[in-house]
């Protein structure tokens, strides 16, 4: 079996602090960054409430939806790469499909956008978090260019890890270590589960979710047959 | 006027609501969230549906969770509605350690938070814990692949075999589970057709214990194989003059209390309650002789402050502890079968340390909270860690992209590990009103602030030495590649934020569980313990003493009689419990 630490053979990371000039960034950054936390680690906690899907809830007042939606797609790729054009854009991709092909972006949106409120001029927390990592991927390659409207989702697989160091060193300001930890940690809730192919009106599904087939889960059940006894024949321990 | 309002039907409430109700007082129950009338067809063991579902936040679906503030990158896993947060836990029920309470002679008795002990021994509280495992009950676990599995790791290292509920020495064992074990069929087939009570019974090993467990289909509600509150003490409190000789208690949810009401100026004495509906917006007034405090180690002091409760030596909020958490997994060239089987049923106990378990569940779980969270950094990428990691794991930080995908390729081949470090009481670990962000409906909104920069350096030297135990018992079992997230507190438990004492100088709580400012005013949640236990689960110890609260109420303020010593207690499971709750329609 191949061995987890031989995943990045060449992995020698970018340098982080050359090319990056944060001091404008954090005056922009820290006025907001207290209600991102806030409402970010809260969403953590909230899956994307597939049930209750609207597209007009997600529409964004300061960034084009399509900003919001290839700056997330760009997270995602980044967390579970597949073969998708995210993917191939970050020049990591995956034999196997990954985030964009569990249909992750939208419950990943929701999700966010129903765990709790943005600060002004914001409209969703999706939208914040498109508006943070596009500031940083720009600050960090400035002549980022490629096919996405969203500078983060252009960046390379290793720059994306230095918007990552960024944020959770506090070079990029103050606060930011639990917005990407919490944002990682979200995209692959969201990659990994069957959120994707839920059915918001009958709560079936519509496809065998992505996330079930690469980690090899067997589907939900009311049981299984894994009964093996009892330790040493031993029912009830003694008091 | 009502004898008793318990504010929170959660792990600790519902425990003294049926105490009381069961000698006959008059208890009110109100409940924050939702009371969940059939779960069969309510809940969902798709993990996307479920945490909209079982979440901190108001019964109706369409609104956003309620709010939380974190000062580092971790949540609070808190479930409101009837049953609180055991309608999500995974059920382990350990005693505590006996070196955390007064009174311990044992040559470790230096090892453990000796300046916060609980006020009493720990013999005090045997009968206790013996009264709530009768009544949940809680059963030695039965064995899958993934608790063989671990058992051959902890085995590999020379650990010995704890065949006893009190902990002594290091040691692995079965969990001591509220989970009733399998009967009939269960464990047996994978036929959901051939899954249905009385066919089967108990435990089916269905492996979703954090969706909430619904099983076996067709059982009555006190006859599901986990033993939340919701299946066990809330039932025989709302039926407790069927199966008893009890009254009835009285339970109102969707009903967040924002106020406690007290009278008097110069000895504050609690009164009654101010609660707020949240269908309708509407808030009422109702009065009591004794209030219980049991929203939970964050809401409880969060009330209290925002009822302007007196706060007289600074300790209201302070005292977090968390056990720490750390996760380790081994990647296994064989089959653990980690995503079937309750989360949990296996665990080892290093006394003056802490514990470790193991669990499982979904994949979407899984990623999340075994890889993606890590205060390092990103694994081969960048290290933030402010000390070196000592474990031998070999992978240390947040796993993302192909590492991930390498990693979640076969979730059953995963063998995962939760270090629980007994860690030190600390003013700096705290529940506060934020400052910054704006109240809401509740009033001011709970600031939760443990960032792992706080911990002690036993508390660290604890963490990092449970650490290298688990890592050696993944490796122990076989595992080709083990991985340490170096995750951020992850909060699953949360204890001591109004933590009983011995001294009236670092305590909110006497040794009765009665707050020394306000009379008549008592905690019977996870915030009343008076440290993080040793390391073990906290919910049976807290079960344990909100048994011994429901007697003290009892005695001080109503001329009661103490019966846990001279009475046998009544399982939730037994067939009176069954016919009342299917009488009632529960």
């Amino acid at each position: 079996m191949k061995k987890l630490t031989d995943t990045f053979p060449d992995s020698s990371p970018p340098n982080t602090t050359a090319s990056f000039n944060s001091s404008s960034l954090k005056v922009e950054l820290s006025r907001r960054v207290f209600l991102a936390r806030t409402a970010l680690v809260t969403a953590a906690t909230a899956i994307a409430p597939s049930l209750l899907w609207d597209m007009g809830a997600a529409q964004a007042a300061v960034l084009p939806n399509n900003v919001i939606i290839d700056t997330l797609n760009g997270v995602l790729a980044f967390t579970v790469p597949g073969g998708d054009p995210y993917s191939v854009q970050q020049g990591q991709t995956h034999s196997q499909p990954g985030a964009i092909e569990a249909n992750a972006t939208l419950p990943l949106m929701f999700g966010l956008n129903s765990g709790g409120l943005a600060p002004p001029p914001f409209d969703t927390l999706s939208e914040l978090i498109a508006f943070l990592l596009n500031n940083i991927a720009s600050s960090l390659n400035p002549s980022v260019n490629g096919p996405f409207s969203s500078p983060f989702a252009n960046l390379s697989f290793a720059e994306k890890a230095v918007v990552f160091q960024l944020m959770e060193s506090g070079a990029a300001g103050p606060g930011l270590g639990p917005v990407a930890n919490s944002l990682l940690l979200y995209a692959g809730l969201m990659a990994y589960s069957e959120a994707g192919v839920l059915d918001p009106a009958t709560g079936t599904l519509v496809a065998t979710p992505v996330g079930w087939t690469i980690s090899g889960y067997r589907g939900i059940s009311d049981g299984h047959r894994d009964y093996k006894g009892y330790y040493n024949g031993r029912r009830v321990a003694l008091p | 006027m009502r004898d008793v309002i318990v504010i929170g039907a959660g792990g600790g409430g519902a425990v003294v609501a049926k105490e009381l109700a069961e000698r006959g007082l008059d208890v009110l129950v109100l409940e924050a969230g939702p009371h969940h009338a059939d779960v069969e067809t309510e809940w969902s063991h798709y993990e996307s549906v479920s945490q909209t579902i079982l979440r901190w936040g108001p019964a109706d679906r369409s609104r956003t969770p309620w709010r939380r503030e974190y000062a580092q990158s971790s949540t609070a896993f808190q479930t409101a509605g009837v049953g609180g947060t055991t309608l999500q836990y995974f059920g382990n029920s350990p005693r505590a350690m006996p070196g955390s309470f007064a009174g311990y002679t044992g040559a470790d008795k230096n090892a453990y938070d000796i300046q916060h002990l609980f006020p009493f021994s720990y013999q005090e509280l045997i009968p206790y814990y013996r009264w709530v495992e009768a009544t949940l009950p809680v059963q030695t676990a039965a064995l899958g692949t993934k608790e063989e599995v671990f058992i051959r790791g902890a085995e590999a290292i020379g650990l010995a075999w704890q065949s006893r509920k009190n902990i002594s020495t290091d040691s692995f064992r079965p969990q001591e589970n509220a989970i009733l074990q399998p009967g009939g069929l269960a464990g047996w087939t994978d036929d959901p057709a051939l899954l249905k009570f009385p066919l089967a019974q108990g435990c089916t090993y269905c492996g979703h214990c954090f969706q909430g467990c619904t099983l076996p289909r067709k059982a009555p509600r006190n006859l599901k194989a986990k033993r939340s509150t919701y299946n066990s003490y809330v039932p025989m409190a709302l039926t407790a003059d069927l199966w008893s000789r009890g009254r009835a208690a009285t339970l109102i949810s969707d009903a967040f209390v924002t106020r406690v009401i007290t009278d008097g100026s110069s000895s504050l004495r609690a009164t009654g309650v101010e609660f707020r509906i949240g269908t309708t917006g509407n808030l009422i007034t109702e009065t009591a002789k004794v209030v219980v405090m049991a929203c939970g180690a964050v809401e409880t002091p969060r009330l209290w402050l925002n009822s302007g409760l007196p706060n007289p030596n600074g300790w209201v909020g302070k005292g977090l502890t968390n056990h720490a958490t750390e996760i380790v997994v081994g990647i296994m060239p064989f089959e653990t079968r980690s995503s079937v089987g309750p989360a949990s049923a296996v665990r080892a106990d290093f006394p003056g340390r802490g514990s470790l378990e193991s669990f499982g569940g979904m994949p979407g779980s899984q990623a999340a909270l075994a890889f993606l969270g890590s205060e390092a950094g990103i694994a081969g990428m960048y290290d933030l860690s402010p000390t070196p990691d000592t474990s031998g794991a070999d992978v240390v930080g947040r796993l993302v992209g192909p590492q991930l995908k390498d990693a979640m390729s076969d979730i059953d081949r995963l063998l995962n590990i939760v270090v629980l470090t007994d860690d030190d009481v600390s003013p700096n670990n705290s529940i506060s009103i934020s400052p910054t962000q704006p109240p809401d409906e509740h009033g001011g909104v709970p600031l939760v602030t443990t960032p792992s920069a706080n911990f002690t350096a036993r508390t660290q030297a604890n963490r990092e030495f449970l650490t290298r135990k688990a890592v050696d018992i993944v490796r122990g079992a076989g595992a080709t590649t083990v991985i340490r997230a170096k995750a951020p507190p992850s909060l699953i438990h949360m204890h001591s934020t109004m933590r009983m004492g011995q001294s009236a100088s670092n305590s909110v709580l006497d040794a009765n569980a009665e707050s020394r400012a306000v009379k008549g005013l008592f905690i019977a949640d996870n915030s009343a313990l008076a440290n993080a236990l040793g390391g073990p689960n906290p919910t049976l110890t807290t079960q344990a003493l909100a048994t011994r609260t429901a007697e003290k109420i009892f005695k001080l303020y109503f001329g009661g009689d103490a019966w846990v010593s001279r009475e046998l207690p009544c399982s939730s499971i037994d067939a009176k419990v069954t016919a009342a709750s299917i009488k009632r329609g529960l």
